[in-house]
């Protein structure tokens, strides 16, 4: 028996019984649930270096983001920065379920919210964007799935993205940096 | 109000057939390429999820089993470049089962731990899923050549590891 031949042998004599197969698609399923929320950090991290850009430049054509008639500018907490956070960032905490179709297109507006950790130095934007937001759908919608594994043992900062739909109705996206995304501090790896 | 989405429930159905008749290979390749029992179940379900709704699309268990083995092994190369912190697999004695040569298991986890992702990658798929080095060049999305020189290194490396310089 030459030197290839003993090393499979070695191979398929050495390696273990495989473990039971039950509850395997469940756990796939919810990983895959997982990484599409993990996805939204790349959103996040493009809407973070993009957003501000376009509100510096198209504030003066960008409609404002419409405020309940009851409500007044709360500041964030513990945030450092002073910015008034939109209600719609108090109202629409938790990410939406996402199917693998994604998210809708025709939202009116997307508002960028950040969540309150002390490190964060940026409070999230007041008003809402308006203009190219089926494009930030669909630049969404067309990651890939992204394994959240790295997610959970590196925690960063986190923000959210809530769409806003003419019916009143609103899907949240949620993302952490130290995952897999682009330009993210910590990040590593890019999207894949 | 946040709605919610529904998920196609088909995709379900293949896929628990899939896993069904291959998640047993698919983990012991699994096992060579990680060491470990844990890691091994978590690099095929990674797998699985990163690839589970191209199912309906590819059409047959043949082409999703390409596709998720390609998955698979990049999944184990990205995590190896983030994650892997060179200790060696010490789960051999835990998992003991009876009848089972476990110098010859120690043997193995030892040799292949000590070599590069890349070398342990080609190892497993040419010697052990006997892909051939094509089709292996394929699956890892590289040239043949590098599939030959990553073979023959390995070799070279094996060749001083007890797995094969033991006399039969």
């Amino acid at each position: 028996m030459n030197e290839v031949d003993r090393l499979r042998d070695a191979l398929h004599r050495a390696v273990p019984d495989a473990p039971e197969l039950t509850g395997w698609v469940g756990v796939a399923r919810g990983k895959a649930r997982r990484g599409r929320l993990t996805a939204g950090v790349v959103v996040v991290a493009v809407a973070l270096l993009a957003v501000p850009l376009a509100w510096s430049g198209l504030r003066g054509s960008t409609v404002a983001l419409p405020t309940a008639p009851s409500a007044s500018p709360v500041t964030a907490q513990p945030v450092a920065s002073a910015e008034p956070v939109s209600p719609i960032c108090l109202q629409h905490r938790e990410p939406s379920p996402l199917a693998d179709a994604g998210l809708p297109l025709g939202a009116q507006q997307a508002t960028l919210c950040a969540e309150g950790t002390e490190s964060l130095s940026y409070a999230g934007i007041p008003d809402a964007l308006t203009i190219g937001v089926d494009e930030l759908i669909r630049s969404f919608n067309g990651l890939p799935l992204g394994a959240a594994n790295d997610c959970d043992s590196a925690p960063g900062l986190t923000f959210r993205i809530v769409f806003s739909y003419p019916d009143g109705s609103a899907r949240v996206i949620r993302g952490e940096n130290a995952c897999r995304v682009i330009g993210a501090p910590g990040g590593g790896e890019a999207r894949e | 109000m946040v709605e919610q989405v529904a998920e196609p429930a088909t995709a379900q159905l293949d896929l628990d057939s899939f896993v069904q008749a291959r998640g047993r290979a698919l983990w012991r390749c699994a096992w060579l390429l990680t060491g470990d029992h844990h890691r091994a179940e978590d690099l095929v379900q990674t797998a699985l999820a990163k690839t589970y709704h191209r199912l309906p699309s590819l059409g047959t268990s043949d082409a999703y089993e390409a596709y998720l083995r390609t998955t698979m092994y990049h999944t184990y190369l990205a995590w190896w470049r983030r994650r892997w912190t060179g200790e060696l697999p010490s789960e051999v004695l835990e998992h003991a089962e009876q009848g089972v040569d476990l110098e010859l298991r120690h043997d193995v986890a030892q040799a292949l731990a000590a070599l590069p992702r890349g070398q342990r990658a080609v190892v497993v798929l040419c010697y052990f899923e006997d892909l051939t080095q094509a089709q292996a060049a394929v699956a890892l999305q590289i040239s043949v050549g590098t599939v030959k020189s990553q073979l023959s290194r390995a070799l070279a490396a094996l060749r001083t590891s007890p797995l094969l310089s033991k006399e039969d």
